[in-house]
């Protein structure tokens, strides 16, 4: 996992799987505390991470400071997101999601198979105007506007320059490197500067000049940004063979994630190389009126569910709630990777999250990862309940 | 294009002969996906992948490459339940009137409607403004790679009236005035041609093309279960009004 970053009003603890963005108001003595313990114990996953840094503040975990945290493991990519900082992850496809901490009363979060993850840029808004340089980072405390994290092909972490290593001067603005890097890496690839896999397209006319034509409607030819964006989509039938994850097959054949020992199915012990398989079902959707649907395609639910502009063939399954107080297209089920998430469509009445042992929680636009017992409330009774996720 | 499952509308663009060409090359692909009750979307995309393949060999090099505009739905079916398919590229529309609700269910590829998303233009604006005839999608006319339709899906109402028309119907009629006459005109034909009269004669300069689409029956296979429901009982009953006030107006299904 590289890291760069850009000079700016915020602290960045950058640790090898470990990433913490924190507002400045955040005492320094507190973050350089959290770095000391980020060295002496890795953190048990996000929960982890959240006890040290309300330890070390001293404050509740519901009034923690505004945060961006990234932290890798064997489970995946593992995002949070607070407050004033947003996520922007592009995915290894060209696509890319955003995480808004503003979006949230407490704190967004997210799993991502590593190996479907591109980028992530960690920050508050940019700045834009300002022509800063973006800087590499190894390790250490740094004043940031933001932090972008650069995985490599296989997830990992990956310290393996693929460039020739560049030495450069410390840099200039007041960062306060703590560990000595034995190497700088510059001109880390960003994703739109891999090879397309599509065929080169050129247009002659890129400028948007408008072509006239009966007289009437008349068409103007798209930019090249539309173009490459249209062909790193891939053509409308390339993606019949569905994506592929990262899985393990226990020794009957069921698909599990790669984070488990046994399987998920029959029990078996796990052992053995991850391989690449087209996703399996992901589990049940049980709703309150007694229908059941397997977790094979995204679900769009509502009063008269409506899904919208899709790209490609894969098309949502739709899922009609006939009650007057759930909305037209009222809440999405999506599917990324070993991933089950929810996220409210901007219904008029909201959407709920009732987790074993948890209080009631809003669900908005952004994502949330849903488990298995998670029941998604829409209000009046009207429920969805998950079952058998990964 | 009238024929279940496929409804659609292709209004050819391009100088003399091209654009009726390309309309037609886009109407006949879609009339030899044939007549089975439901349409799968990967049919659809590739029906239209080798319609534009073929429109693109109209190109003769000189400006104005001919293309068409596409807007449609198609039955398509989840689990035994019936579902629109709806599908645009370009600037003619697909409109449903649902419990008394009338509302395009496709979004236009125009560049005022890019200012309408972008908040620069309002709706109003948008029906006046001098370059709401420019597109930004299309089948062919000089289009690199594959053609970009856009799909969406939704749940096929029993009550459901969809209309399907060319921009020279939009361009003359207001949504209001058009869906006071969809609720006041029981017959599907006799509606599409008062439609595309009326068009006319608030001075349609375009071609004016409209296809009104009723579900007469819907009968869902859910309830039914297992083995036997292969052929779930749908029927679906097309109309269409055309006049072609331009050589290339082009609404396929016509004779077919």
């Amino acid at each position: 996992m590289k890291k760069t970053w850009v000079v700016g009003e915020h602290y960045a603890l950058v640790r090898p799987q470990v990433v913490v963005v924190v507002s400045a108001d955040v005492a320094i003595t507190e973050i350089l505390q959290m770095w000391e313990r980020l060295d002496v114990v890795a953190p048990d996953g996000l929960g982890g991470l959240l006890d040290v840094l309300a330890e070390v503040t001293g404050r509740a975990v519901r009034a923690l400071p505004d945060f961006a945290m990234a932290l890798l493991d064997e489970q995946g990519l593992h995002l949070a997101v607070r407050g004033c900082f947003d996520a922007e992850i592009t995915l290894a496809d060209a696509s890319t999601t955003t995480m808004r901490g503003s979006e949230v009363s407490t704190w967004a979060e997210r799993n991502f198979v590593a190996t479907l993850v591109s980028t992530v840029r960690l920050g508050g808004a940019g700045t834009g105007s300002v022509v800063v340089p973006r800087l590499p980072a190894i390790g250490g405390v740094f004043p940031v506007q933001d932090l972008r994290l650069v995985l490599s092909e296989e997830g990992r972490f990956d310290d393996m320059p693929t460039a020739p290593p560049v030495r450069v001067q410390e840099p200039s603005g007041p960062a306060v490197p703590v560990a000595s890097a034995p190497h700088f890496i510059s001109g880390v690839p960003s994703a739109g500067s891999r090879p397309s896999a599509g065929p080169v397209l050129t247009t002659q006319q890129s400028d948007g000049a408008l072509v006239h034509h009966d007289g009437h409607t008349q068409m103007q030819l798209p930019d090249s940004t539309g173009l490459d964006a249209h062909v790193a989509g891939g053509s409308p039938g390339s993606g019949q063979d569905g994506p592929l994850v990262l899985g393990l097959l226990c020794g009957s054949g069921h698909a599990n994630p790669t984070h488990r020992t046994d399987c998920r199915v029959c029990g078996l012990s796990l052992s053995g190389e991850g391989v690449r398989m087209p996703i399996p079902p992901l589990g049940w959707l049980h709703t309150s009126a007694g229908e059941s649907i397997e977790l094979v395609q995204n679900v769009v639910a509502g009063r008269d569910p409506r899904a919208s502009r899709i790209e490609g063939a894969a098309m949502p399954r739709l899922l009609p709630l006939p009650h007057s107080h759930v909305s037209g297209t009222h809440v999405e089920i999506r599917l990324e990777g070993w991933s089950v998430l929810v996220a409210d469509l901007r219904s008029t009445n909201g959407t709920f999250l009732q987790r074993a042992g948890q209080p009631v929680l809003r669900i908005s636009a952004t994502p949330q990862l849903l488990v298995s017992g998670d029941v998604v409330q829409l209000g009046h009774g009207v429920d969805l309940r998950f079952e058998e996720l990964p | 294009m009238t024929t279940s499952p496929v409804f659609a509308v292709a209004d050819g663009m391009g100088g003399h002969s091209g654009g009726a060409e390309a309309a037609a090359i886009v109407v006949g692909e879609l009339a030899g996906l044939g007549t089975q009750t439901w349409l799968r979307p990967e049919m659809l995309l590739a029906a239209v992948q080798r319609a534009a393949e073929r429109v693109a060999t109209l190109a003769d090099g000189s400006p104005g490459a001919p293309g068409s505009t596409l807007s449609g739905v198609a039955l398509a079916e989840q689990d035994g339940m019936a579902c629109w398919l709806v599908f645009n590229i370009g600037d003619s529309r697909t409109y449903r009137l649902s419990n008394g609700r009338f509302e395009q269910v496709t979004v236009d590829h125009t560049k005022v409607q890019e200012l309408v998303d972008g908040g620069r233009l309002t709706e109003e604006e948008a029906r006046t403004h001098r370059a709401r005839n420019v597109i930004t999608r299309a089948i062919g006319a000089g289009t690199a790679g594959p053609p970009r339709l856009d799909l969406s899906m939704m749940v096929a109402g029993r009550h459901d009236r969809l209309l399907i028309c060319s921009d020279g119907l939009t361009g003359e009629l207001t949504e209001q005035f058009i869906a006071t006459l969809l609720l006041d005109v029981a017959d599907p034909q006799a509606a599409a041609e008062a439609l595309v009269h009326d068009a006319v004669a608030a001075g349609g300069r375009d071609n004016v093309t409209a296809v009104v689409v009723d579900v007469v029956e819907l009968v869902s296979t859910v309830l039914e279960a297992d083995a036997d429901s292969t052929a779930p009982s749908l029927e679906v009953f097309g109309s269409a009004g055309d006049i072609g006030t331009l050589p290339d107006a082009a609404l396929a299904g016509r004779g077919a």
